[in-house]
């Protein structure tokens, strides 16, 4: 019973608190054995239910890193063979375009031509291979997204049919980020603009003078009109009578009246656009004038280098060479304008590759400094918590023997 | 008066032998569990009455009591129901929230690295390893929802063993309580005192109950104990104890639930239990277990239905619409059970219709008074009334309809379970790896010959369970040709040219055509072939359609010409207003008169992984609880749901256990022995009996003295 404020203790009791306590100091010691052997602070998602939900998110969050990452060394391993196989279609043009230039010289003969033909033949082959690349797994460069496809096959005609299409595939770098990996073989090799890139001035096959046209100039409102410039004299029959011109629309409206007296290399200035003729045209000759249209590249260099090997021997010849090389050469600057923009564009995507690679890393510290903030253990304060831990239990087990020891039964 | 002296020392003698018995019966049981210390209780004999006044005539041990506090055997036995209960639910719950958590057993590591496969996908689409590693991986997840099930169902069965063995202790126990109930009577009958012993013993007995289930107890007046369990249903009355058993629930064969065998038949007192280790079982089963396995059913619909959707999206290796890519669970995995005792003969069918208004709850539909009701268990909140059969009824993300028999009867139920077991049917169903659709069906292609410099891009694909892709495997139809009439104002043809219906019912509103404006006059210059081959084509192009407000295909729907908006850009598919055909697509830029876009099916398009990437972004996609978390989020609520629970009963346990600590210690201090005590109660008796001995030393030396005198 109660003696004054003393509880009574059982000597079940007394043994029961001792033990009690034991076990208590070794349950706490186990536990902080568990947090060393792991590392963690959190052993299970009881223990902190709010951080163990966190760390299950943070977790997901650096797996996607990791992802973004690896999708990032795959875009740019695709990206740089882009790059490169754009660099070799830069230096082919160049060598085509100085072809064209030597082929244009008057002191060529047809023989030389033939040689130079072959060369562009070859050079030709080398840039369809370039349309042709693949990437390590075989799959096409420029095929858009028929991979599988070889993208560009000649045809019957000289030309090449493309076979790939329009696609582009994107990958996803960051959260909400998404990056090209590819330029379809259409955007590269067949979306160039011919003639000066605004419009064409061609002559007919039919021409019989010498009227070498210049591939022109916008200088007002060009609408994209097709025109025609017609050749004449004012007394047809009469060859000493002076060459006119006149201009139609494709409506069959008269742009410049008919009567226009040709003077060689003088400027002819019609809506919005300016150009001018050297030579000798014919009456009956024509030159259409028409807004530029996307060409295959790799016909535009076939039609030039078969036209190479055709022999010349009349002054009309020379002007179709003149007319077809001056065409071709704008068409090579257009090209090459335009394969350097793609390269460029390439470059600007292995940049941003870059960029956002850097920003995923640093992601990725700051989550890893997180997740560690959460659930890794401060391991000094925790070696200082197991000798606690330790001296605790030893006290206990210490002050359990020593009260064991004492019975009042010892003394009678 | 020695002989008076005599009688009187030897009652001393007698009473102390007696002291010291109790004593040594104290020291004896001094570890016995739920023994009571006992005590002689001595008291001075009747004295004799004389002329001299009342003469004390020695000591009598009037009783052997117990030191017993009622009141605190009451709450060791409240405090050791409440401490078994959390012990109970608390070791069950640490076993889901270990699985949950286990960065190698839980769901969270299988469903990213799920989604790195998607993503790897996304990278090299037409790659073979990439769609094998992918298709491994989705099993890998499924290997893992049907492992956490497993072990859900493990638990489950576990529960469902614990229960049976512990009905079984139980029915010892009220076995035992009612046969000491009779000893203790019988013992009162011969001795007119209580059965101290006895009491304890069946104390004990109570208390071993109390740490099975909560019980309730009244003491008549010939010390007899009767027992209620449940909701006052009578365990032991006197010395007869009836029977708990467990049975199979209602509706669902997975679950047992205890009941009171009684003479009208079984009562089902599960609910009741609230205290013990059968309460602390309930408590798991009914607030982690079931939870936790709907949850994981949920995330298992969510991916199904929300992956399936988009995977439908597609387009495979062969050219063809992508199909399911894991099996149809949420139309499948619901369960409705029907109660065993329905009289009518009604079944019903549960699909998933929305995953992101799922919940985790159990439903109950009742048919009651001629109304059926909707419960909803988790919250016990009728969601819906109806008089009329449940013909195809949507609520919270399900769709109810009935799928055979017409007859339903008054109290007639249904338990429905809309996502128990679609964590354990989760699986692939897409066989080979061409069949995965990582490409979009659609192809946008600019004509090589646009003047402008506008791009066509698709912007989503929202259906193709509509006639443009289902009239013809493989093929769109029709293919539809973008052609712009003018710099501003664009048509939607087929391709052989003829007008596409886009917009139902011409009105005042629509934009109408005009044709005439574009039939200029024939090009006054000839069709000419030039040096480059190219026929020179007539600008702006010609139109070759009638009149104005022509029905484009007999169905009072317009073709064009649309406005297009050279700013911002125009959707042209579908145009505002205008009939959605599940395909959405943007031109972007400047066309100019005479512009081609063509729309087709993108066969071939095998290097396409537009699909796959929207695969690959369902990850963070918040598609389920109301679109507010994705999965991965989903399952971290359940992680800590389960952590916070478990850390609630972990920290309910250890005030429990401290309470029975304390109500321990105080039953202790009252009845505890102390075996210090008992030696000093030893050394105090064997003092009594050595005076009384001395005393009766004194009378036979007196008596001596007295028979020495008449010698």
């Amino acid at each position: 019973m109660h003696s004054g404020e003393h509880m009574r203790v059982s000597s079940n009791q007394f043994q029961k608190v001792a033990i009690d306590s034991m076990l208590d100091q070794q349950a706490k010691l186990s536990k902080v054995q568990e947090q060393v052997a792991t590392g963690k602070k959190i052993t299970k998602p009881s223990e902190d239910p709010v951080a163990a939900a966190r760390v299950v998110k943070l977790q997901d969050i650096l797996k996607t890193v990791d992802q973004f990452q690896s999708n990032i060394n795959s875009a740019r391993s695709r990206l740089t063979l882009e790059e490169s196989a754009l660099a070799d279609t830069v230096s082919i043009y160049h060598r085509i375009r100085e072809l064209t230039i030597q082929a244009n010289n008057a002191s060529q003969t047809n023989e030389t031509r033939g040689f130079i033909a072959e060369e562009m033949a070859q050079l030709l082959e080398e840039l369809v291979a370039l349309g042709n690349a693949t990437d390590s797994s075989g799959e096409f460069l420029f095929a858009g997204n028929k991979g599988k496809f070889k993208p560009f096959a000649k045809n019957a005609t000289g030309g090449y049919d493309y076979h790939g299409d329009d696609g582009r595939r994107k990958i996803q770098i960051g959260p909400g980020r998404q990056i090209s990996i590819n330029d379809s073989g259409s955007d590269v090799f067949r979306e160039i603009r011919d003639g000066n890139g605004t419009f064409a001035v061609l002559e007919s096959s039919r021409n019989r003078g010498t009227g070498v046209v210049d591939p022109g100039a916008v200088t007002g409102n060009y609408d994209l009109g097709t025109f025609a410039i017609v050749f004449d004299r004012k007394q047809s029959i009469d060859p000493n009578e002076p060459v006119t011109y006149s201009v139609v629309d494709d409506k069959g409206n008269q742009v410049i009246p008919p009567g226009q007296i040709f003077n060689d290399g003088n400027a002819i200035e019609f809506a919005g656009i300016h150009t001018f003729i050297k030579g000798e045209p014919e009456p009956g000759d024509y030159f259409v004038v028409r807004p530029s249209f996307h060409q295959d590249i790799f016909k535009t260099i076939h039609d030039f280098s078969e036209a190479l090997k055709v022999g010349r021997g009349t002054e009309a010849d020379f002007a179709a060479l003149n007319n077809h090389a001056n065409r071709i050469l704008v068409s090579m600057d257009t090209a090459l304008g335009s394969v350097l923009e793609t390269r460029a564009n390439v470059g600007a995507r292995l940049n941003a590759l870059e960029s956002q690679e850097n920003i995923n890393e640093s992601v990725r510290v700051e989550v890893r400094k997180i997740l560690s903030d959460v659930e890794d253990l401060d391991y000094a304060k925790a070696v200082s918590e197991l000798n606690l831990k330790l001296t605790g239990l030893q006290a206990s087990q210490k002050a359990f023997t020593r009260v064991q020891d004492i019975s009042l039964f010892d003394f009678i | 008066m020695a002989g008076d002296l005599l009688g009187t020392s030897t009652s001393g003698v007698l009473a102390a032998q007696r002291a010291l018995s109790t004593t040594g019966h104290n020291i004896a049981n001094a570890t016995t569990e739920g023994f009571s210390r006992q005590r002689a209780d001595l008291e001075a004999r009747k004295p004799t009455l004389s002329g001299n006044g009342a003469i004390g005539t020695g000591v009598i041990v009037d009783n052997v009591s117990r030191y017993y506090d009622e009141f605190v055997v009451g709450e060791l036995r409240n405090t050791t129901s409440q401490s078994k209960f959390y012990d109970k639910a608390y070791d069950y719950t640490t076993q889901v929230d270990n699985l949950l958590a286990d960065p190698r057993a839980g769901l969270a590591p299988s469903l990213s690295d799920f989604f790195d496969s998607v993503n790897g996908l996304a990278n090299d689409p037409s790659s073979n390893s990439s769609r094998q590693v992918m298709l491994s991986s989705a099993r890998n997840l499924s290997d893992r929802f049907e492992f956490m099930n497993t072990r859900l169902d493990d638990l489950r069965t576990a529960t469902n063993g614990d229960m049976r063995v512990m009905v079984g202790q139980v029915n010892e126990l009220a076995k035992g309580v009612a046969e000491l109930n009779n000893a203790i009577v019988r013992s009162r009958e011969v001795t007119n005192k209580p059965a101290n012993d006895l009491l304890d013993q069946r104390d004990r007995l109570i208390e071993e109950l109390s740490e099975l289930i909560n019980v309730r107890t009244t003491i008549q007046e010939d010390d007899r104990m009767n027992v209620f369990v449940g909701n006052g249903q009578t365990l032991v009355v006197g010395d007869v104890a009836s029977k708990l058993d467990v049975q199979l629930n209602e509706f669902d064969p997975s679950a047992s639930e205890v009941v009171f065998v009684g003479a009208g038949g079984n009562t089902e007192i599960t609910q009741y239990l609230t205290g013990g280790a059968l309460g602390g079982l309930n408590k798991f089963r009914n607030e982690i277990l079931d939870p936790t396995q709907n949850e994981l059913g949920r995330i298992a619909i969510g991916i199904t239905k929300t992956f399936n959707e988009q995977h439908k999206l597609g387009m495979d290796l062969s050219n063809q619409l992508g199909e399911n890519f894991f099996s149809e669970i949420d139309t499948d995995s619901p369960n409705v059970l029907p109660s065993l005792k329905n009289k009518g003969d009604l079944q019903l069918k549960v699909e998933v219709t929305d995953a992101d208004k799922l919940t985790t709850s159990d439903y109950q539909l009742n048919y009651v008074q001629g109304q059926y009701e909707l419960l909803r268990l988790d919250d016990a909140k009728v969601i819906r009334r109806f008089s009329s059969p449940p013909q195809d009824f949507e609520e919270e993300g399900l769709r109810l309809t009935i799928k055979g028999g017409s007859n339903i009867q008054e109290l007639d139920k249904f338990i429905i379970q809309p996502t128990r077991r679609s964590a354990e049917l989760f699986d692939v169903e897409v066989g080979s790896i061409s069949n995965i659709a990582a490409a979009s069906p659609i192809r946008v292609e600019s004509d090589i010959d646009n003047l402008g410099d506008a791009e066509i891009e698709v912007t989503q694909i929202t259906s193709t369970d509509n006639p443009s892709f289902k009239t013809a495997a493989g093929s769109l139809s029709p293919p539809y040709v973008v052609r712009f009439v003018d710099d501003n104002n664009f048509e939607i043809l087929d391709n052989s040219g003829k007008p596409v219906r886009v917009k139902l019912d011409a009105s005042a509103d629509d934009p109408s055509i005009s044709l005439n404006e574009f039939k200029g006059a024939t090009p006054a210059v000839p069709a000419t072939e030039t040096e480059d081959g190219r026929a020179i084509p007539a600008v702006p192009p010609k139109h070759d359609r009638k009149e104005k407000g022509e029905q484009a295909d007999g169905l009072g729907g317009v073709a064009g010409p649309i406005p297009y908006n050279a700013k911002e850009g125009t959707e042209i598919l579908p145009i505002s207003g205008g009939i959605d055909r599940g395909i959405h697509i943007k031109v972007n830029g400047k066309p100019r008169a005479g512009d081609v876009f063509r729309i087709e099916f993108n066969t071939d398009g095998t290097s396409d992984n537009k699909n796959a990437l929207a695969l690959a972004q369902l990850q963070t996609k918040p598609t389920l609880m109301g679109g507010t978390a994705d999965y991965t989020q989903t399952y971290g609520q359940l992680v800590s749901r389960v952590g916070s629970t478990t850390h609630e009963l972990g920290l309910n346990r250890k005030a429990q256990s401290l309470l029975l600590d304390q109500a321990i210690e105080s039953r202790e201090a009252v009845s505890g022995v102390n075996l210090d005590e008992e030696a000093a109660e030893l050394i105090r008796y064997q003092n009594l009996y050595q005076a009384n001995a001395q005393v009766i030393a004194a009378a036979k030396q007196t008596f001596q003295v007295l028979l020495d005198a008449f010698r």
